[in-house]
């Protein structure tokens, strides 16, 4: 079973295509345009991996990750941070629980391979909690 | 129109795999000078217009990084689709 993976992004250009690479490269995507409709799907579709944007309309990413932490069952699952603005908001992404941040524009091998080496850290971690 | 100057298609990803590369530098370098002009402003008698300039500078860099950024992933996806993935 292919892992899923909640892109939370409101640029369309960028949410459209990245979701093309990840089906491509043979994840589930499931997408969300802004930090608010991100943490609802969050919460319900059970992601195991959630990739977002930090200044987006609404709620940003860094307040939906940090709601989504508040929840002890919640924090295992691997948040990577995605931003298009300069390092100052890496700090407060990694308070808020991010387990990678990256600046755009980053290389889509290197954030694949970002992205299978935190599905794989989640995996064992949760078989050796089983 | 097949001549001894066409480039392969993996050769043309490669030229824009470069150029995003470049654009990219481009961007660094903008929002260092962002930043030397957010050092200097609160000491400038026009620190609001100087302010002003940088969120533009701010916004103008982060324009740049998502359409920058999205061309990268349409092409590693064009890449996958044509099936010169190998090195993605």
């Amino acid at each position: 079973m292919s892992a899923k993976i909640l892109v939370v992004e409101d640029s369309f250009e960028t949410r459209d295509s990245l979701t093309i690479l990840l089906e491509l490269s043979g994840y589930d995507v499931i997408v969300a345009t802004d930090g608010n409709e991100g943490l609802a799907k969050a919460l319900t579709e059970a992601p195991d991996l959630i990739m977002t944007d930090i200044r987006m309309p609404s709620v940003s990413g860094i307040e939906m990750l940090r709601e989504f932490r508040r929840n002890l069952k919640h924090r295992t699952v691997p948040v990577l941070v995605v931003t298009g603005y300069s390092k100052d908001y890496a700090n407060q992404a990694f308070a808020a629980g991010a387990d990678h941040v990256i600046s755009k524009p980053v290389n889509p091998e290197h954030l694949l391979r970002i992205v299978s080496n935190l599905l794989n850290i989640s995996s064992r971690a949760r078989e050796n909690n089983a | 129109m097949a001549g001894e100057h066409m480039k392969t298609a993996h050769e043309l990803f490669n030229d824009i795999d470069r150029l995003g590369e470049q654009i990219a530098v481009q961007i660094d370098s903008m929002e260092a000078s962002r930043r030397e002009l957010d050092q200097v402003i609160d000491s400038n008698p026009g620190r609001d217009v100087l302010g002003k300039i940088s969120a533009k500078l701010d916004s103008t860099a982060s324009s740049l990084r998502e359409l920058c950024q999205a061309l990268w992933f349409k092409t590693a996806g064009l890449r996958r689709l044509i099936g010169h993935d190998e090195n993605i």
